[in-house]
């Protein structure tokens, strides 16, 4: 249910900082494991974009802050809605130096638990079909976009196992000398007034408040001046990612019809989506990139000559390609000494993107084109500048409290705890230690999910 | 939309002098010199690409010839 303030004596078997998909997704199903959790949101039950970051490099203006959403809900109530996974090459990809410290096939039970969360149907997920030798049809239902507010505000309401607390920012994480357990957090009013809920070691706290929030929380600046509790490896906030959109970048004219490819059986609307075998992309060194064809014309003057040439049908189509930036230290976040509307230190991100990520582009794209040149199944076209000069992103804040085993150069281990600690847990994109090219929403959830279960005793970790 | 940061010039907010490089660990900037290494495109050769570019697309020569000849013989192609 909803409540108005902390409980006098309160009793939760853990504690939830944020409403976004991963919180709500960790709290019901703790719940469904009779666990009794308290879910506290610095927003409302309106959500609302803020002016809480500053950008620099590829991505600024205050693009994130409309990505960046406070409130019931969090950001699925300015999502778009489209879902993928990973491919097992974005868990292991030795061209970017990452292993994530999960085995890829164990997540896929909780991407098919975390399908129909977002009303996705669970057969679909993972769905892919060869395209040509060396690429695969992976497609990318975008069906209507989940909001977590509506969907389950009800639900949350009714529950006996979850109370929601809105309107209360964290603005202090305490934790025990050995820095092993937290120990406490402060929570905010907007009058200023602050409360202070103790927690014990047994008590698993969950920081699910985003892919920039979670970083800013582990980054709260502590009165005695030490290190932020969370943050004793110095590598919260490093490592930011997004997914580089490159609009138009190609081109491509084959006799391949991807219509007949998609399951039109399993899902409704969607993006034809190419990309790279792993045995492929190992081989050229690539990293992720999904290469969505779209506006299928046979009207195009190389598709009539190819048509003509071969005696058959050819079918332009217009590439946008989604990509992957290669984890660089040197993108971060940092909190400026600005506060923003709920008291927390503004931040300061800068995401820039190098060389290599636009070169991936570039590179996906000649693979595709040798491949369809060699077997006589069409011809690619680079688009020079939009490859190499023009670049949007898609809201997707990745890496800034990421997962690893090892402590000096990760923030949490493959269960998502921070580590160290006992009861100090993050959930959200910003535990991906590489960002593939898959929108990361499916895999926010599928990860809470799983440390639910582990929460709750039902997973071995 | 950018608001000036209390006067921190960037390259102090980020940390990207002598004291954020010295974080990396050794054994840091070892791993990520191995997986470099390890990236690099095995299979690859370093020969001639084996297709010609005609307005950004990857086309054979014969190709290449008979689309600019095409174009050279549709109406108001330059003379």
């Amino acid at each position: 249910m909803f409540i108005d303030d902390l409980p006098t004596s309160p009793r939760y078997d853990a504690v939830i900082v944020g409403a976004g998909p991963a919180g709500v997704s960790c709290a019901m199903a703790l719940a469904a494991a009779r666990r009794r959790v308290l879910i506290l949101e610095s927003g409302g039950r309106q959500a609302v974009a803020g002016d809480h970051s500053v950008g620099y490099g590829h991505f600024a203006g205050g693009y994130w802050n409309q990505h960046w959403v406070r409130g019931l809900g969090g950001t699925s109530q300015a999502w778009t809605g489209w879902c993928t996974i990973p491919t097992p090459l974005d868990f292991d990809n030795p061209a970017i130096g990452i292993r994530w410290p999960i085995a890829y096939e164990s997540m896929t039970p909780y991407w098919r638990r975390a399908a129909p969360i977002l009303d996705h149907r669970a057969a679909f997920v993972g769905y892919q079909v060869p395209f040509v030798p060396g690429f695969l049809y992976r497609p990318v239902p975008t069906m209507a976009p989940t909001r977590f507010a509506e969907k389950f505000g009800p639900a949350l309401q009714a529950s006996a196992e979850i109370d929601v607390l809105l309107d209360r920012p964290i603005v202090g994480l305490e934790a025990n000398a050995g820095r092993s357990a937290l120990t406490a957090l402060t929570l905010a009013r907007r009058d200023g007034a602050t409360t202070r809920l103790d927690v014990t070691p047994a008590q698993p706290v969950v920081i699910a408040a985003g892919g920039l929030g979670n970083a800013q929380l582990l980054m709260l600046p502590r009165v005695d001046g030490t290190v932020s509790v969370g943050n004793e490896s110095g590598v919260v906030g490093r490592y930011l990612m997004e997914h580089p959109q490159f609009t138009l970048a190609g081109e491509v004219v084959t006799d391949g019809e991807l219509d007949h490819l998609w399951p039109v059986d399993n899902v409704g609307a969607g993006m034809h989506v190419l990309v790279a075998e792993r045995a492929l992309a190992v081989e050229r060194g690539l990293m992720g990139a999904g290469l969505q064809c779209s506006r299928k014309t046979p009207d195009h003057d190389l598709a009539r000559f190819l048509s003509a040439a071969r005696g058959r049908p050819y079918f332009h189509y217009e590439i946008t390609v989604r990509g992957e930036m290669r984890p660089a230290e040197h993108n971060r976040v940092v909190p400026t000494a600005e506060r923003d509307v709920f008291g927390l230190p503004r931040l300061a991100a800068r995401c820039v993107l190098d060389a290599d990520d636009h070169r991936n582009v570039e590179d996906t794209l000649r693979a595709l084109g040798e491949t369809l040149m060699r077997l006589e199944r069409g011809r690619v076209r680079l688009n020079n500048d939009r490859i190499y000069h023009q670049v949007d992103g898609q809201g997707h804040t990745l890496g800034t409290t990421r997962m690893g085993e090892d402590a000096s150069t990760s923030v949490v281990d493959g269960d998502c705890r921070v580590h160290g600690y006992a009861n100090l847990f993050v959930a959200g994109s910003s535990v991906f230690p590489s960002g593939g090219y898959a929108n990361p929403t499916m895999t926010i959830v599928a990860l809470a999910l799983r440390l639910a279960d582990m929460l709750a005793g039902k997973a071995a970790t | 939309m950018t608001t000036p940061t209390s006067g921190l010039s960037r390259r102090a907010l980020f940390g990207i002098g002598g004291s954020t490089l010295l974080v990396a660990s050794a054994a840091t900037a070892w791993r990520w010199r191995t997986s470099r290494v390890e990236a690099s495109p095995r299979g690859r050769t370093d020969g001639p690409i084996p297709y010609a570019d005609h307005e950004g697309w990857m086309v054979s020569l014969a190709e290449k010839r008979a689309l600019q000849a095409r174009s050279a013989d549709s109406p108001g192609a330059a003379r």
